[in-house]
Formats: structure tokens, C-alpha cells, sequence
């Protein structure tokens, strides 16, 4: 395996090999280097309120059970029988105490025991450890900010290890805990895309450079929520993040300007909205006050390795988290659902939940186009000569931190690599830490 | 709540045909002028839910939806279109609506009807990608100036996973 990714992922000169997105052997090592041992996010607590609740999920191509337990402790557990390998659990959501397999009737409570064999007498002579053989459970979960987060590497580093310098951002403008935090809006879209999973992450993983081609139909229509790109580069943003050890933030403003838009679409929808648009404000702010250019929030973004988010930038808006599952190198899913802040009020999540589809989204204006160009993309992956020729992901190279014009940029104590609109940095430092995880280091 | 005599039937399974032509012949803005100014197009995701056999939210419900557009964002759809611009239908689609299972609701008045009908949506993309979406409408129609509009369609698919972004019309 060594041999044939020498030189895949070429730092020094910003140079990609086609093959990490389409060959099979290197995706069979991904789902034991990058999923199996990374923390990979499941969902969120609130979709899962009562004692009883799960949803099923995806931890790279294995289907997992997130499941709260009767006493309220949330496992994550293989969906699969530990007899004969039968699926568990048939739905996306629901409630229930137990599972029994529908083959020979094994039954499973919410802490994964097992509890019901039949004919256990008859059949087993008595002699089956029952202790044993309980559901397959992922030995580390933790949630963050509400975020559940799965860990099959027993010997896995701290959560927080894998967050990062993402971590300041999760918890003041996107998971805001200080406020209360977020609530599920019931539904998930699932729909597949053609391509490799990695393709669809380092476009939410820093590349704005695409917005203004890929997405100019649904630009000039003005969707809701969108900024536009027009404009050169400013002072207070628009900016991408590289944020160690490998995600980004992008659609970072430090002005104020957002705020006051929102401001003055509250004044029209009553008072009530009014105060709970400036009460976050004031909270935030103070909750920021060690740093001095203080970002209202972000239009795109990506937590390494496959958690892609994107509507941020406005409590208007709903917050939307996709998953990447893969399907193989050219094929995944994307898992997307939306959040609100769940002290707004009712007629601010209700908007919010209105608006949710329009733009990143499977029929969204914005998701739409996405979707076409992966699927471009794919056309081309996996055939000889095409994957003789290397992508390019040397836009500014050598000039990281250096850009032209940043010391008058207005990013005081931001934490994380502050760069301009454009750029394909945070995308570099992806492809860098996927290597360096997949035992590619140092090429 | 009854079923339409065999004449308003006709009439009505005729305008459902009529309408799936515009789209397959690329006609959206004919298409367009069929819906009513207060018109919803409305769909719905769709879950395997415990407890929820059909898995749908309905409109007035707190949730996500694939789709809950007014007439002005409909028009938007439509007019992504004309711009060259939009990707995902660039060459446009080749589609194929196939409208079965017509049935048509009369409920008092006489110049609004429920329609319920079936679907199987396909989709060619260039040379060697084709898509087949199967799925239900159920529409309001209103009779206005002597013309059968579109006042609200409800399209539920059939699918858990999309085999792919949704750029065609339904």
C-alpha cells in the first residue's frame, strides 16, 4: 500500500493524485484509517429527546444504532445481529425498549444486553454467555454541544484533540451553548452523489473560489440566506479559516453588518424577535470578549473528517449539517438536517424551517449545481489517463499568512490560519492530515 | 366528497396530461402559468418512521421538506432555468412523465376538484446517466376564468435516499 501512494498528496507543490478519489484499495483504507478511527458525528441529542429514542445512522458503510437507553445514556451500536448478522432496526426513527431480530428472534434492550434468546434451554443447552454477546457497541461516544460523536478506536484521542481549533467556533457562533443551544427541526434528506466523499468536503472545506460559477443561477436569483460574491476582498471579511488539525470556517465577517440586517428584519416581525436578536447578540459578544475581532457567524464550513455545515451566518437561518456517508470511492450519500437555536422563538424557527430546502439542499437551488459538477467529476475518476493527470490545489501556494493586504485585515485573536475569500489553504491541510492519518506522512 | 362525473374526470385527467407535455417538451414558463398566484408546491421528505407508516410531515408541520415553494420561488426554478446557467440542467434533462392512477374528488363546488394521481418520473442526463423517479401528486385545482389552474400540489416520492439532486419538475 506504501508504494502505490507514494507521492498521492503532494504538499510542495499543491498536487493531488486522481486515484485517491477512485481507487478501491485506498478506499477500503480509508474506512479503517479515517473512519474507524476517527471521531465521526452521529447526530444530534435532540433528535433523540425521550428514554427510548434512537435514529439510525452511518459510520463510514457500517449502519449504527444511536440509541438513548430507558435511564437516558446514549449508546451508538452496530445494526447488525450478533447471531447470524441480521439488520436490527428497519427505521430511521422511533422509540422502543428492545429489538428483536426477525430471524430467529434474539432480542436486544437500549443497552445493548441480550436479553431474549429463544429456546434458550431447548436450543442452547443452557450453554451460551448471554453477557457475550450483546449488541456490538462503539466504545467511545460523546456529544459536543449536542453533537453526538462516535469512536471506534478504543485507544482514540479526546474529542477535543480532533476539533481542534474548530472548537472556539462550535462553541460561540454555531452550537452556542451559552444561549441554550440547538433543537433538530424533524426530517433528514438522504441523497446520493456521484464521486468520492473527500470531493464533496473540500468544497465545504474552504472553496469559495466556486460560488461564483458554480452557484450564479441560483446567485441571481437571490436566494434567501446567500451572500453574494461580488465585491473585492474586505477589510472585515469575507474570509475562509484553515483551522488545525484539518477543518475550515468560511463566510467569516467581523463587522457588524449582518447583525444590523437581522436587527432591522426583527424590528418588522415584533418585539419579542427584537429581543431575542439582540439578547444573543449582547451573550455572544460577551461570551467573545477575550477577542477582538468577533465573528457574527459562517456560511460554510467543515469538521474534519465528513461533517460539512453550512448556514450559519444568520439566527434567520436554519443551521445545516451533512454528512458524508461514503458508498465505495465513487459513490456516498449525503445526510443532511437542519437545526435552530432553541430559545428563538416560535415564529423564528418556524421561518427558519420554511426556508431550510431552498438553497444547500437536495432540490435546493444551490445543492442542485453541486450535485452536477461531482457528477462531472465522477465521469472522469478512475479511467487511465485521466488519472495520470494530477489535480491542482495550488492556488497562492507559499503564500499562506502572507496574503496580500492582511495586515489590515480586521482579525485580531481569531483563532486559526485567517485567509482571504478565495483560496484553497484549508483545502491543502485537509488532504495533508487525510495523508498523514492514512500513513502517507512526510510526502 | 364524491367522485367527479365521467366529463369533469376527462376534462381533468386531460389537463394533468397536458401539463406533464409542457414539462417534457421544456415549456416551464406555460408550465408556470397554470398555477394559481397563491399557489404551494409542496414536497415532502420521506423516512422510514416507527410509528409514522406513510413518513411524511405534513406541510403545516414543524419540519424540513424537500420542497415548499409559493409561486414566486417556483418561478425562481423556472427561471434558474432560462439563465444557461443553471448546471444540474445544462444540457436540459431529458424527462418523461408517465401520469397513472387519475382519480378526481369533487367536494361541493364545481369549480374546485382534488386530483390524486401516480407518477414515474424518468430523467436521461447526457449520454450514459438516466434516473427513475416514482412517487404521488395530490393536487387542488381551481377553476379560474374558465381555466383549470393549479392551486396546491402535494408530490410525495417514493424514496428514503434520492438517486441524486433534484433539478426536474414534478
Amino acid at each position: 500500500m506504501g508504494e502505490i501512494m507514494q507521492g498521492m498528496v503532494d504538499r510542495e507543490r499543491g498536487l493531488i493524485s486522481r486515484r485517491i478519489f477512485s481507487d478501491e484499495q485506498i478506499y477500503r483504507q480509508e474506512l479503517d484509517r479515517i473512519f474507524r478511527r476517527c471521531w465521526i458525528c452521529v447526530g444530534h441529542e435532540s433528535m433523540l429527546p425521550a428514554p427510548g429514542d434512537y435514529i439510525t445512522n452511518y459510520i463510514g458503510q457500517d449502519g449504527v444504532i444511536v440509541w438513548r437507553d430507558v435511564r437516558g445514556t446514549i449508546h451508538v451500536f452496530l445494526n447488525t445481529c450478533t447471531h447470524h448478522g441480521n439488520q436490527l432496526c428497519l427505521y430511521d426513527t422511533g422509540r422502543a425498549v428492545s429489538v428483536t431480530c426477525s430471524y430467529h428472534g434474539w432480542t436486544f434492550n437500549s443497552e445493548g444486553k441480550l436479553t431474549g434468546v429463544p429456546f434458550f434451554n431447548e436450543a442452547y443447552l443452557g450453554d451460551l454467555d448471554r453477557g457475550r454477546w450483546g449488541l456490538v457497541e462503539v466504545p467511545n461516544v460523546r456529544t459536543y454541544g449536542g453533537l453526538i460523536f462516535a469512536n471506534w478506536d478504543s485507544g482514540a484521542k479526546p474529542l477535543e484533540d480532533q476539533l481542534g481549533e474548530l472548537g472556539w467556533y462550535f462553541d460561540n457562533i454555531l452550537l452556542v451553548e451559552h444561549l441554550g443551544g440547538l433543537e433538530a427541526i424533524p426530517g433528514v434528506q438522504r441523497y446520493n452523489m456521484s464521486g468520492n466523499w473527500k470531493g464533496f468536503c473540500d468544497n465545504f472545506g474552504g472553496d469559495h473560489y466556486h460560488t461564483p460559477t458554480t452557484h450564479a443561477s441560483a446567485i441571481a436569483q437571490g436566494v434567501a440566506g446567500q451572500e453574494s460574491p461580488e465585491g473585492p476582498q474586505g477589510k472585515t471579511g469575507y474570509f475562509e479559516l484553515t483551522l488545525r488539525p484539518a477543518h475550515n470556517l468560511g463566510g467569516i465577517h467581523t463587522d457588524t453588518k449582518q447583525y444590523e440586517r437581522d436587527l432591522a428584519r426583527a424590528q418588522k416581525m415584533g418585539p419579542e424577535v427584537v429581543d431575542y436578536i439582540q439578547g444573543r447578540h449582547v451573550r455572544t459578544q460577551e461570551q467573545m470578549k477575550d477577542v477582538a475581532a468577533k465573528p457574527y457567524g459562517f456560511s460554510h464550513g467543515l469538521c474534519f473528517p465528513n461533517l460539512n455545515m453550512v448556514g450559519a451566518s444568520s439566527p434567520f437561518l436554519a443551521r445545516s449539517f451533512l454528512l458524508t456517508h461514503p458508498l465505495g470511492p465513487l459513490e456516498f450519500e449525503v445526510w443532511q438536517w437542519w437545526m435552530v437555536e432553541r430559545a428563538a422563538p416560535t415564529v423564528v424557527k418556524q421561518l427558519a424551517a420554511a426556508n431550510a430546502a431552498n438553497s444547500q439542499a437536495a432540490a435546493g437551488l444551490f445543492g442542485q449545481d453541486d450535485s452536477e459538477n461531482f457528477e462531472r467529476i465522477r465521469q472522469t475518476l478512475g479511467t487511465p489517463l485521466s488519472d495520470s493527470v494530477p489535480f491542482h490545489y495550488a492556488m497562492a501556494l507559499g503564500h499562506d499568512g502572507e496574503w496580500p493586504g492582511h495586515e489590515e485585515w480586521h482579525t485580531e485573536g481569531l483563532p486559526g490560519l485567517v485567509g482571504p475569500r478565495f483560496g484553497e489553504t484549508a483545502q491543502r491541510l485537509f488532504y495533508a492530515h487525510w495523508a498523514e492519518l492514512m500513513g502517507l506522512d512526510g510526502q | 366528497m364524491a367522485r367527479a362525473d365521467r366529463d369533469l374526470h376527462y376534462e381533468i385527467e386531460q389537463f394533468l396530461y397536458y401539463e406533464a407535455r409542457l414539462l417534457d417538451d421544456g415549456h416551464f414558463h406555460e408550465w408556470l402559468d397554470l398555477f394559481t398566484e397563491d399557489a404551494r408546491y409542496f414536497m415532502p421528505v420521506r423516512q422510514t418512521m416507527q410509528g409514522r407508516p406513510q413518513g411524511v410531515y405534513e406541510e403545516d408541520e414543524f419540519a424540513v421538506a424537500l420542497i415548499r415553494d409559493d409561486k414566486e420561488f417556483l418561478t425562481k426554478r423556472v427561471l434558474r432555468l432560462d439563465s444557461g446557467l443553471a448546471h444540474a440542467e445544462t444540457p436540459p434533462s431529458r424527462t418523461r412523465h408517465l401520469i397513472t392512477n387519475v382519480e378526481v374528488i369533487v367536494d361541493g363546488t364545481s369549480d374546485e376538484v382534488t386530483a390524486h394521481s401516480n407518477f414515474v418520473l424518468f430523467q436521461g442526463r447526457r449520454d450514459r446517466m438516466s434516473y427513475q423517479l416514482f412517487g404521488k401528486r395530490e393536487d387542488r385545482l381551481r377553476r379560474e376564468d374558465g381555466d383549470w389552474k393549479i392551486a396546491r400540489r402535494k408530490i410525495v416520492l417514493d424514496h428514503v435516499v434520492l438517486p441524486r439532486g433534484l433539478s426536474v419538475l414534478f
